[in-house]
């Protein structure tokens, strides 16, 4: 009964921003933007409703088979969907988002003459997120990957008559595709071994292998959340996919896709071996370090942002790597809130001045845009963790994790929040505070964004305040999302601290990572120098990888290719013409030579005949 | 019967004819030899015939004869029309069969 309504529900679910892209894209030169937008926003909103009933419905979760594939030999490839509180709550969180988003962008792209196909690539993106989030194997979970990086892709290029963009859109796709490469070795090596069905028994049969694949299976994922999330060395795509409309920034690199890195961390949570737990906290803690330093340096309004979500990203897998499941998960959740809600506002900002993006020519824009004004701050204090917002008691789970599991980590924890305070403060007052500095002639007078941007910039507003609420632990019964999320992903780390002693820690290292945000946007904007080119990281990371494999390109086409096989080719044909050249000789034409050779051979057929006898 | 001196004959004519067919330019002379060569051939044949009291040489030595006749006139046929394109009969400078 719950099965069979789940199934309809799910199929509508995935169905209509499927459908919604489609349609828009038959019609996207008859459609106007808004037009458009309301199809897209409608179809993406009945998700999110979809997805809410299902919470609803089932909220212990149910398995749901789609559509049988195909079998080849003893293994049958079929899709199906598991939800459970953790797939549900990443499609609760997707859907509405991007319905915000996408109600959003409808005053961001009314200018724009291809508006209407955005959306065909926004739903688009929707569909393939949700069949990420639902897919019940690794395999299903694989062709959602693929598809929000190939949406991605797309959108990050969305404005393609700018080449940088294009550039920037094939280095996130190529970048990307290093990471899929380990989660294709993840997904082939349970594959061939013994088809299993579902995550429990996934989880089961990878804890049974010896250790070498459990191994290669963990790093696989690992690389995997690396390219998705953004960490490690794979992080270069990310500031440059800011290249994107931002809505898109908002919805694929900030709230949802990138997030799909941390998801799968949770979803293999069991399989991933003990001895690379540690890999993960490092990868993480590295890049949540890197990501804060560089936001500080950055003089574009969303770079800064995007070098933030790196950040969080980091400190969400680190929290994964010290069993802090559930604090990594509600981190999400509500940074999926605020930093939308940041970028959106971001966004509202360069929609007012014309396209400006440079902090350096921004400045005292709260008595032009009061609406963005306030619901951003709200968005900044959400994210440095003023209580009682939600990013507080997200932040908060992670430092109590942290403190749990060594001192050294929770310093460099303390570190980055002290790092997220201080740049978000930076940003904020260079964008709204202070002297203006932008020029009215050549960015027009700056003016607040129609409702269709605000409405959603104010419900953002709103859920990042609220959102905290969730998972609170509050004294007379146990945290809400934690209890809901028990049964599918255990927390392994133990919060032994006292909750007020984190909470008072929290407040000061927001207090004194604002106060420094404040001094280095007041006194020294461009403080940190080369962090703009992020010193050179991207750089020497192209020497190790894009550069060297660009040279064997050009050696391989210029000795195998070039010189060996076409070299050959041209070899036997100059052969064939020599030999040729020389025959034609022979091809006198008269009589009596043709005559001479026949008696010749003659005498060579009866001379051997003789001979023979 | 002295066989052998009819087969030193016949090898005398074949080679006669053959000598005529090589180093004459003469394109008639050369169907002559050819012809010389075929009567070498037939006479050959006649004497193996004796040698081994047989009948069917003799048989088919009038087969040869007769696509010898057929030969003299495709030769004198393809003569004359040489003639008619070049003026003459020899076959010196004649490259035609020259791909």
């Amino acid at each position: 009964m719950a099965q069979g309504i789940a199934q309809w529900i799910t199929w509508a679910m995935l169905g209509l921003p499927l459908g919604a892209s489609l349609l828009i894209r038959w019609f996207q030169t008859r459609w106007s933007v808004r037009q458009a937008g309301w199809v897209a926003a409608g179809a993406i909103g009945s998700s999110a409703v979809l997805a809410m009933a299902l919470v609803v419905l089932v909220p212990q979760g149910v398995g749901v088979p789609l559509w049988h594939w195909m079998t080849l030999g003893e293994v049958s490839l079929s899709w199906a969907v598991q939800w459970d509180a953790l797939s549900l709550m990443m499609a609760v969180m997707v859907t509405v988002i991007a319905t915000l988003i996408t109600v959003y962008a409808m005053g961001y792209m009314a200018h724009d003459i291809r508006g209407a196909s955005f959306f065909a690539l926004v739903s688009f993106f929707v569909f393939w997120m949700l069949a990420l989030v639902s897919a019940d194997s690794l395999l299903g979970l694989f062709f959602g990957w693929e598809g929000v990086g190939l949406c991605s892709f797309l959108l990050i290029g969305f404005w393609h008559h700018h080449p940088p963009n294009r550039w920037a859109a094939i280095q996130a796709f190529v970048v990307n595709r290093v990471g899929d490469l380990g989660l294709w070795v993840a997904l082939l090596v349970p594959l061939a071994i013994q088809q299993p069905v579902g995550w429990a028994a996934l989880s089961a049969q990878v804890a049974s292998y010896p250790s070498l694949l459990q191994w290669i299976v963990g790093m696989g994922i690992i690389l995997a959340v690396c390219g998705k999330s953004a960490q490690g060395p794979l992080y270069v795509w990310l500031p440059n996919a800011m290249a994107g409309p931002t809505p898109v920034s908002a919805l694929i690199h900030a709230a949802t896709m990138v997030t799909a890195g941390v998801y799968l961390l949770a979803r293999t949570h069991m399989m991933m071996p003990p001895g690379l737990q540690g890999v993960v906290m490092g990868v993480g803690l590295g890049t949540a370090l890197l990501g804060g330093v560089l936001a500080l340096g950055q003089e574009d309004i969303k770079r800064v942002l995007a070098f933030s979500t790196m950040s969080q990203l980091g400190l969400m897998v680190m929290a994964c790597g010290i069993g802090a499941y559930h604090a990594a998960l509600f981190h999400m959740l509500t940074h999926a809130c605020f930093k939308a809600l940041l970028f959106l506002g971001a966004g509202s900002v360069i929609h007012g001045l014309n396209g400006e993006q440079s902090l350096a020519r921004m400045g005292g824009l709260r008595h032009r845009m009061p609406i963005t004004w306030v619901t951003v701050s709200v968005g900044v204090l959400a994210m440095m963790g003023v209580p009682p917002l939600s990013g507080f008691f997200s932040k908060d789970a992670i430092l109590m994790a942290a403190w749990s599991h060594s001192m050294p980590v929770f310093g460099l924890v303390v570190g980055v929040s002290l790092l997220t305070a201080c740049y978000m403060v930076r940003w904020w007052w260079l964008t709204f505070m202070g002297p203006s500095r932008y020029d009215d002639v050549s960015h027009g007078t700056p003016h607040e964004s129609p409702w269709v941007m605000t409405v959603p910039l104010m419900v953002l507003a709103g859920l990042s305040v609220v959102l905290g609420i969730l998972n609170a632990p509050l004294p007379s019964h146990a945290p809400l999302l934690s209890s809901w999320l028990s049964p599918v992903i255990s927390e392994l780390a133990g919060h032994h601290v006292s909750v007020w002693l984190m909470a008072l820690l929290g407040v000061g290292i927001a207090t004194l990572g604002s106060g420094m945000g404040w001094l280095m946007a007041t006194r020294a904007p461009a403080m940190l120098p080369g962090a703009g080119q992020q010193w050179g990281i991207p750089w020497i990371l192209a020497c190790l990888s894009a550069h060297p494999l660009r040279w064997a390109g050009v050696l391989a086409d210029r000795w195998v290719d070039r010189g060996l096989i076409q070299n050959s080719l041209t070899g036997v044909s100059w052969g064939i013409q020599w030999v040729g050249h020389r025959l034609r000789g022979l091809q006198t034409g008269r009589l009596a030579g043709y005559l001479v050779g026949w008696v010749l051979v003659l005498m060579a057929l009866l001379g051997s005949m003789v001979m023979a006898w | 019967m002295n066989v052998a001196g009819v087969l030193v004959l016949a090898a005398v004519l074949a080679s006669i004819g053959m000598t005529g067919v090589l180093v004459r330019r003469n394109l008639l002379v050369m169907i002559m030899g050819v012809e010389l060569i075929l009567t070498a051939a037939n006479l050959l044949m006649v004497a193996a015939g004796v040698m081994h009291g047989q009948l069917d040489m003799q048989l088919l030595v009038f087969f040869v004869m007769m696509v010898a006749a057929a030969e003299a006139a495709v030769g004198l046929g393809l003569l004359v029309l040489l003639f008619r394109f070049r003026d003459t009969i020899s076959t010196k400078g004649l490259t035609w069969l020259k791909g």
